[in-house]
């Protein structure tokens, strides 16, 4: 449409071409220059006019028109300079707001886990008879069994968490590793940003010792070096060396780590469940064909091998698809962030509308003078709607630089809260689309209302009322108060969702943990081997650890264990309890262990439920002990007492599988009896928000049959945590001068950590609340600092009447409380249908809390009678001569 | 000048080749003897108008006393176009011709 066309200059250099050709025919025929000047230029006739026709022949005038419109536009809008400035402001910080926190949950919350076979992507669970336990774990024979199943599966790999010491250069670290069967990098559909995955058959037993790192390892360890590919990295004392570095967001399981696994596919044991089975379904086929068959199957292995595995009655098999599992919880944050979000967009675009809706009533002179000198309602109406669209827009750029300048800050309030997988905030591309196509819309959305408003002046009316801009129309106030009531509603319900959450958390942080978080340092300690030989050498560690730490000033108790809740992945042991059958259903998915000093107890303030906790008595040579949790008492002895009982562990689960010397099968040794001799309450075990409790041992660190290197040292001090941090460090050193500190956190950053995806929530709900609120509360002082304005004839003549500053006051304080009120009224009664969607985030809180619906009406209707305020004084001040004589 | 004639009369007259609009209306006049009067201003807008629809086309280039002008020629549009219009004159003036008698034809 453009190429086409020419250019009025081309046109005009045309025609004085022509000229020229005919001046200089004509004076060939013997005339004067001046004489064929005149006669060329009138056998030409009317230079212009050809001009003008070839003008308004082409679609020049459109693109002239919108230039126009332009140009008038921002020397309106800048004329108008404050309330223009005003509407980009708000405008700004609506579009800013959203795209900032639209980023950050879709990289928080979708965008990690958003890998190429979603959905196809399934985990194999097992579910066992009695308690309906529901492993995540399989055996290898079960493995192997479900390998064969290639109707419904494309591929089946198989996963287990191993912890390793790495100790190349630099500090030595205590990293989780994933151990994966070759193909389960591949079936994700993520390839590395350098080198290569895992090849089929490199997971074979006597396979080389390969290496996956992660990004944010290879930044940290090895400073993005490219020459990694390659390299040899010590870990748990033998050498693998480095194929390829995996993306920053591909936190496979929340490690950095992967190594192939060997399985040992003779292992004949069934009940040996230690391994994670995932599947890639086949292309065609559902999850619910899958489960069919795999019911099948589950049947077949109960016939089959009731006999040797006595879990297997009533044995059920099923698929999860793995990322709509990890994304469950946070299912419903992301509806709430969403709801937020349209809430937000709602109020600043009501808000502007409301503000243009105000100039377009002071306009309508100027729009019938324009009437009147012909030009037609729709360029009116284009005319304003251009207006709109150069707010949207440059709203729209400021908006994206307050995005970008935020991000860092919202990342900064969030980033201990969200999970390993999501630490990376992008400002991703697709915001900022969203961004230019939304203020755009906006524009032309808020636009409407005031350009047909403005178009469908009534000439005579308005240039008869002598330019009076008083008397605004009734349907244009009523528009405008429509807003703002809708606008204090829906900040009223962003503002109470927000208490909701405020509350919830300090619910959820302050209860059900069975611990106390407060003033305690966690720190990891891991000893080398080659210092560190056998039982003796770490013993003596850890007792003289704890001795000087704890003659440390300020420090009330200080203890270790093996791995700390919450913070460290569960260390699951197969169970037997005395009396009853190896692996029957109730200890089918294996209990929690963790090896305690007695300290560790009292630092963290683990409440007993009955009988004792350990003791330094609690040593080698004597009575094996052990303290379980309720959850496992209860479920072995419902009616009894379990002091007293006994129990023996099986085969560890997070077993090393690189080392050759596997652990002996605990099946052909007799039983190691230990004899329970406390009962805690249950803690908090995982991060997972939800995950149901599982049985959990406690053994005295003095008892353990291997040494123990990997260590949580836990300290309560009355120090701050800094203060603490460094002293443990000395003493550290002072014990080993070549042993480092580990990761260090408080217990309460732990905890925050926990509950990462609620947090997240919280904060970005808060940020919604702050910004609804002050734009609600804008709206209402702009709707009413601009009737004062309109109204000050009124009040000036009222004021000349004799009505005292008070009434005045009075009067404009009524009429902004009344839509205040109505505004919260409505406010509250969607509010409770509304926050209704957060149930199921919140926690010991009602979704329709009263204290927390009256806290938001009243703090509303505080911060909205303040912005009346401002206007009903300015109103008081009215000058009655003045006002009298204006205009 | 009629309506539609000018079109017809420059089609016609770029079959011999491409001219720019200063000879094109020379041309009119010259092979009308004088008879068929081009205003100039109005030939401008007609070339766009053909231009537009793809009639002709143009471009710039220099006369023969060594002036820059545009020049325009016929496309193959254009050609069909002038059959076309052509038959179409033909039929107009043949029927003017027999309503105004032996007189009116000659024009």
């Amino acid at each position: 449409m453009l190429g086409r066309k020419r250019k009025l200059d081309d046109f005009s250099s045309e025609i004085e071409a022509h000229i020229q050709i005919e001046i200089e025919r004509l004076r060939e025929r013997g005339l004067s220059e001046e004489e064929a000047r005149g006669t060329a230029r009138r056998s030409f006739g009317n230079v212009m006019q050809a001009e003008e026709r070839f003008y308004e022949s082409g679609r020049w005038l459109w693109w002239d028109h919108c230039w126009q419109d332009v140009r008038y536009g921002l020397r309106t809008l800048l004329r108008e300079r404050g309330v223009s400035a005003l509407c980009v402001l708000i405008l700004a910080l609506g579009i800013g707001a959203s795209t900032a926190l639209y980023s950050v949950w879709k990289s928080a919350l979708v965008f990690p886990y958003d890998f190429e076979n979603n959905g196809r992507w399934v985990a194999v669970l097992a579910g066992f008879n009695r308690q309906q336990t529901r492993s995540w774990f399989l055996s290898v024979p079960e493995y192997n069994d479900l390998r064969q199943l290639s109707d419904i599966f494309e591929s089946v790999s198989v996963m287990q968490h191993i912890m390793f010491n790495l100790t190349d250069h630099g500090h030595p670290e205590s990293l989780d590793v994933t151990a994966v069967s070759a193909d389960t990098i591949r079936s994700t559909g993520v390839s590395p940003i350098l080198g290569r995955s895992f090849l089929p058959g490199e997971d074979a037993p006597g396979g080389p010792n390969i290496v996956l790192i992660g990004d944010s390892l290879w930044q940290r360890r090895y400073q993005g070096d490219p020459s990694i590919l390659g390299r040899q990295i010590r870990m748990n004392d033998e050498n693998y060396s480095v194929i390829g570095v995996m993306p920053p967001y591909f936190r496979f399981w929340g490690t950095e780590l992967w190594v192939p696994l060997r399985l040992d596919y003779s292992q004949a044991n069934r009940s040996h469940r230690a391994y994670w089975v995932t599947a890639m379904l086949k292309k065609g086929v559902t999850q619910k064909q899958a489960d069919a068959r795999l019911a099948v199957v589950a049947h077949q292995w109960e016939q089959r091998d009731r006999g040797q595995v006595p879990e297997y009655a009533n044995l059920r098999l099923w698929t999860e698809d793995v990322m709509r599992y990890v994304t469950s919880s946070m299912k419903d944050a992301i509806l709430v962030l969403l709801a937020a979000i349209a809430f937000l967009l709602v109020i600043t675009c009501s808000n502007v509308t409301n503000i243009l809706l105000a100039r377009v009533s002071g306009r309508r002179r100027e729009v019938a003078i324009r009437l009147a000198l012909g030009a037609s309602r729709i360029r009116i109406t284009r005319q304003f709607l251009t207006e709109s669209v150069l707010l949207a827009v440059t709203s729209g750029a400021l908006g994206l630089l307050i995005a970008q300048q935020s991000l860092p800050l919202i990342r900064r309030l969030v980033i201990d809260y969200v999970s390993d997988e999501a630490r990376e905030f992008k400002f991703d591309f697709s915001a900022f689309l969203l961004v230019i196509v939304f203020s755009v819309l906006v524009g032309l959305l808020y636009g409407i209302a005031p350009a047909i408003q403005a178009s469908g002046t009534s000439l005579t009316d308005t240039l008869k009322e002598g330019g009076r801009a008083g008397g605004s129309s009734h349907r244009g106030q009523w528009w405008r108060k429509t807003l703002v009531v809708t606008q204090v509603s829906l900040a009223l319900v962003v503002v109470a969702s927000a208490s909701l959450m405020t509350k919830s958390y300090r619910h959820l942080s302050n209860s059900n943990l069975g611990f106390n978080p407060a003033q305690v340092l966690e720190a990891s300690i891991s000893l080398p081997e080659t210092s560190y030989p056998g039982i003796p050498q770490t013993l003596s560690f850890s007792q003289e650890l704890q001795q000087s730490v704890s003659t440390e000033p300020g420090v009330e108790a200080t203890g270790l264990v093996s791995s700390l809740p919450i913070a460290d992945r569960l260390d699951r042991q197969d169970f037997h309890v005395e009396g009853r059958a190896a692996n029957d259903g109730d200890s089918a998915g294996g209990a929690a262990c963790r090896y305690a000093t007695p300290g560790y107890f009292r630092t963290l303030q683990i409440s007993l439920a009955s009988g004792r906790l350990f003791t330094d008595d609690d040593r080698e040579g004597r009575q094996l002990v052990a303290v379980v949790n309720e959850t496992l008492a209860k479920r072995f002895w419902p009616s009894e007492s379990a002091i007293g009982k006994h129990i023996a562990l099986g085969t560890q689960y997070s077993e090393r599988i690189a080392s050759s010397s596997a652990a002996p099968s605990s099946a052909t040794s007799a039983p190691r009896w230990i004899t329970i001799v406390g009962v805690i309450h249950d803690t908090r075990q995982t991060r997972e928000w939800g995950m149901t409790i599982l049985p959990e041992i406690y053994l005295p660190y003095a008892q353990s049959t291997a040494p123990l290197r990997g260590m949580r040292l836990v300290v309560r001090s009355l120090q701050t945590p800094s203060q603490l941090l460094e002293s443990v460090r000395q003493t550290v050193s002072r014990l080993d001068s070549s042993l480092p500190l580990g990761d260090s956190n408080t217990m309460d950053e732990v905890v925050a950590y926990a509950y990462g995806t609620e947090r997240l929530a919280l904060v970005l709900l808060t940020i919604f609340a702050v910004v609804a609120l002050v734009l609600a509360v804008a709206g209402v002082y702009a709707l009413l600092s601009y009737n004062v304005s309109q109204q000050s004839r009124e009040i000036g003549i009222r004021m000349a009447l004799g009505a005292l500053p008070r009434e005045i006051l009075a009067l404009v304080l009524r009429s902004g409380a009344r839509l205040t009120l109505i505004g919260v009224i409505a406010g509250v009664a969607g509010g409770i249908f509304a926050t209704r969607l957060m149930t199921r985030l919140l926690y010991q809180v009602s979704a329709s809390d009263p204290v927390i619906f009256a806290g938001a009406a009243v703090v509303l209707l505080a911060f909205a009678l303040l912005a009346c305020y401002i206007p009903a004084r300015r109103a008081t001040r009215v000058d009655p001569m003045v006002a009298l004589r204006h205009e | 000048m009629l309506q539609g004639t000018l079109d017809l009369l420059i089609l016609r007259t770029l079959i011999f080749g491409s001219q720019h609009g200063q000879g094109i209306a020379h041309a009119i006049q010259e092979s009308s003897e004088e008879e068929l009067l081009v205003e100039h201003g109005a030939l401008y807008p007609a070339l766009q108008r053909l231009e537009e629809r793809g009639w002709i086309s143009a471009k710039w280039g220099v006369s023969s006393n060594n002036r820059k002008a545009r020049f325009y020629s016929l496309t193959a549009a254009g050609r069909k176009q002038l059959v076309k219009e052509t038959n179409k004159w033909k039929r107009l003036t043949g029927a003017i011709a027999r309503i105004l008698g032996p007189e009116g034809a000659k024009s």
